[in-house]
């Protein structure tokens, strides 16, 4: 993969030959969100079976299953990191385009939060729009998490600063490790571990 | 009028950036607390800046001086940056190493005297014809210079000793820019 004409015919290849989980994939590694943890909902699913289901895999999990699938069309993780931001952002509108082409009436749910606490919680804002059909148990977990994730920024007391030195650089790597241990970990999003959050001291 | 993207280099009120002769209205950029080793996007005319913008690190472009956005009336920006990219990203690398030994709460304590730190290093050393082999060497020698715990320089030694040499792909990356909004190409400079 050489030149940005390449990816792009791939990327239209990929949505002609309906290759979604692909196309997904290459977007979430384009976005910098290569170990989010994703999956596709269906109408007819049962949204709490699959929401449980999907929190079931590690960090190390969703980055090798995205691997897989783009070593699928023949790309490379190395190969999109290295890419200027530049050349990686010409592509997301069209795979945005294509991803909600194919999805239909489907949802594709991304939990960014999970290994990054400076994206923004999605998958809160969704559990919350679907309170109905799911657990109370399942939406205080996320209303916690939501909770650790504010008290941890507010916590690590970032001024806003247009260019971050490497030292706040750093420090902001610092912050997304400690968050990872703790709500990086699977175990925690395991309906017979839910009460665990009340012990967790940021 | 021409745009460049390059570092800036500064300290003490002496600022200038790498590889562009000082313009006249330098000085105007004192206000913006710029660093050493920031990235920004620089457009001249007339051995004058037009138009200033600040590089994030996630890329985004914010125009700080000039009252007109003239990346709009360009059509190619030369890359700068590309000179010295290898000893900016192979300086940063161990910076993030010794840095990522420190805990949040020491991140704040240690805050002025570690930015000066880093300041330093990119200042004395991002416009030099360094060796990337010899950055962790150097960044040693300085190490032992600073005055701050030596609990804390024995955790930086022991880190910056253990670690690894940056690949070639990690050395060669380039700045990220998103100049999405604009029609404008990059131009990198070949020497």
């Amino acid at each position: 993969m050489n030149t940005i004409t390449d990816l792009k015919s791939l990327i239209y290849l990929c949505y002609q030959e309906n290759k979604l989980e692909e196309l997904i994939s290459l977007f979430l590694c384009l976005s910098d969100a290569q170990d989010s943890p994703w999956t596709i909902i269906n109408p007819e699913e049962n949204l709490q079976e699959k929401l449980e289901y999907f929190q079931s895999f590690s960090q190390n999990d969703y980055k090798f299953i995205n691997e897989k699938i783009l070593r699928r069309i023949k790309v490379s993780l190395v190969e999109i990191y290295l890419m200027p931001k530049n050349k990686k952002l010409s592509f997301i509108s069209y795979l945005e385009e294509y991803i909600n082409e194919l999805l239909g009436n489907r949802v594709l749910l991304v939990d960014y939060v999970r290994f990054n606490p400076y994206k923004e919680d999605l998958l809160f804002y969704f559990i919350l729009s679907k309170r109905d059909f799911l657990n109370k148990s399942l939406i205080n977990l996320y209303g916690a998490r939501s909770k650790d994730l504010k008290k941890l920024l507010d916590h690590a007391k970032f001024e806003k600063n247009l260019y971050e030195s490497f030292y706040i650089f750093s420090k902001r790597l610092k912050v997304i490790d400690y968050w990872k241990n703790i709500w990086g970990d699977q175990k925690l999003y395991d309906s017979k571990n839910y009460g665990i959050v009340d012990h967790l001291v940021l | 009028m021409n745009a460049f993207i390059t570092f800036v280099r500064y300290i003490n009120n002496n600022l200038h950036m790498l590889g562009i002769k000082n313009p006249v209205n330098i000085n105007d950029l004192q206000k913006y607390n710029l660093i050493s080793g920031q990235p920004v996007l620089c457009v001249l005319s007339n051995n004058q800046i037009q138009s200033l913008y600040i590089i994030s690190r996630n890329g985004n472009v914010f125009q700080v001086y000039g009252e007109e956005d003239n990346l709009f009336s360009l059509d190619f920006l030369t890359d700068m940056s590309s000179i010295n990219v290898k000893k900016y990203n192979g300086i940063g690398y161990y910076l993030q190493i010794i840095f990522s030994t420190l805990s949040i709460k020491e991140f704040e304590i240690f805050r002025n005297k570690l930015e000066e730190f880093e300041n330093d290093i990119f200042y004395n050393h991002l416009h030099t014809d360094l060796e990337i082999t010899k950055i962790k060497s150097i960044l040693i020698k300085e190490i032992y210079t600073l005055d701050i715990e030596l609990s804390l320089k024995r955790r930086f030694l022991t880190a910056l000793k253990n670690s690894r040499l940056p690949t070639k792909k990690m050395l060669r990356r380039k700045i990220d820019i998103d100049l999405s909004n604009y029609l404008i190409n990059i131009n990198t400079f070949i020497s």
